[in-house]
Formats: C-alpha cells, structure tokens, sequence
C-alpha cells in the first residue's frame, strides 16, 4: 500500500497531466466522470455509481484514482 | 511552508491535489479554491467514496441558482503535500449538498461539481498567494 506522500506526489503528477491535456480530453470524455491514474484515464462512465462499479470490475483501488467530471468544450462552470 | 497549487489555463480554476481522511478511511482528490464560498464543500461522490454520513443538517445553501440541503461532516483530515515534501494536515468541517427531495438529475448533476476549498480553509492562517502571469500560486502557512 502507498503511503500518504507517496500518493499525494502522484495525484500531483496526475492533476497536472489533466490540466496539460484538458483541451484533447474535453474532446474525448465530454459530460463524463473519469478515473486518473499515473497519467492515464483508467476508466470512465455517466455518474459516480456506474464508475465505482468499473473500477472494482478492473480491480483498480478506487480510493487511490483522481476522479473528475470532464467539462464539455463549450461549456463553463461558474461556482458562485 | 508553501502547497503548490495547479492553475488550469482551459477551465480557469486553481486546484490542489489532496489526500481526504476519514477515520479508517483515506480517498485521493483535489479541491477547487473557491473564496467565494463560505465554506468547505465536499462534493456527493467524494461523500459516498468516503462513507460519510448525512446525518447532520446544516444550513442551505444555494448553487446555480437551486437550493441544496448541507450536511456538516467534522471529522475530516484533509493533507497536502509541502514545496518541502512533507505532510501538511488540517481538520475542517465540511459540508455536503443534496436536492431536496432526491431526484436522480439532479444527484448526477452534483456529481458534477468538484470539491470547494472556502473561506474557512484560509481562516485557518493560510496566505493565498496567485500570480498567473507568472504562473504561481500557493497557500503558505502563517
């Protein structure tokens, strides 16, 4: 098992490839939830149960994957 | 010490990878740094990822123009990583929206919606530093 650190660096890692290549991934996964993990989307689906549920049929720890909702190209998200 | 945080020139918001804690349980994820909001926001997924109960009501709070029920969750360790490589910890208090009543759009749509890092977060004694001409931005303990 990871320690915490050594998890954190990684999500790091993780965040930034996402940043880096939102552009190319917004075209890609538009209006889905994605999984991240070591610079690589492992799996993706329309909302969090359905995701959940791939990432325990791949065996992937879901507790150590970055996971995002990926903005269609043409939309914006205004919080406030 | 200073937390690097990520600017995201596409989708213009400033985020920070975190590891968030629970007793007996830890998740990966990042927040969004939202000084307009008042307060932390754990989002739906992360709440069911973790466990957290929805048990404590607290006050509503109102997001794109619709009203949420928020549940207060205390017992959250939020860590970060240091520019020195070390672990920084701080408790919150978060809080966590639904609709009221459950309807399955609308829960999809704040599936949607990413973890907010509020004001409370920098009431802790954190400065907030942000300059994206040179692309810098970090908070850095006081």
């Amino acid at each position: 098992m990871a320690s915490d650190l050594e998890l954190l660096d990684s999500s790091e890692k993780d965040l930034e490839w996402f940043q880096q290549n939102s552009l190319e991934l917004r075209k890609r996964f538009a209006n889905r939830i994605v999984a991240i993990k070591h610079k690589e989307i492992v799996a993706d689906a329309r909302n969090i149960s359905e995701l959940l549920g791939i990432l325990k049929e791949k065996g992937i720890d879901e507790t150590e994957v970055l996971i995002d909702f990926i903005i269609p190209k043409n939309e914006i998200v205004i919080l406030g | 010490m200073k937390i690097k945080l990520f600017y995201d020139k596409d989708s213009k918001q400033i985020r920070v990878p975190v590891i968030i804690k629970i007793p007996h349980k830890r998740i990966v994820s990042d927040f969004v740094i939202d000084t307009g909001s008042p307060h932390t926001i754990l989002n739906y997924s992360n709440s069911v990822r973790l466990g957290v109960p929805h048990t404590e009501k607290s006050e509503l709070v109102r997001l794109g123009g619709r009203a949420y029920q928020s549940y207060l969750f205390s017992k959250v360790e939020i860590m970060f990583k240091s520019d020195e490589n070390k672990e920084i910890i701080e408790i919150i208090p978060v809080r966590i929206l639904k609709p009221s009543p459950l309807r399955i759009e609308e829960m999809e749509q704040l599936d949607r919606c990413p973890n907010l890092m509020g004001i409370d977060f920098l009431e802790k004694g954190y400065k907030f530093f942000c300059d994206l001409a040179i692309g810098e931005a970090y908070f850095e303990k006081l």
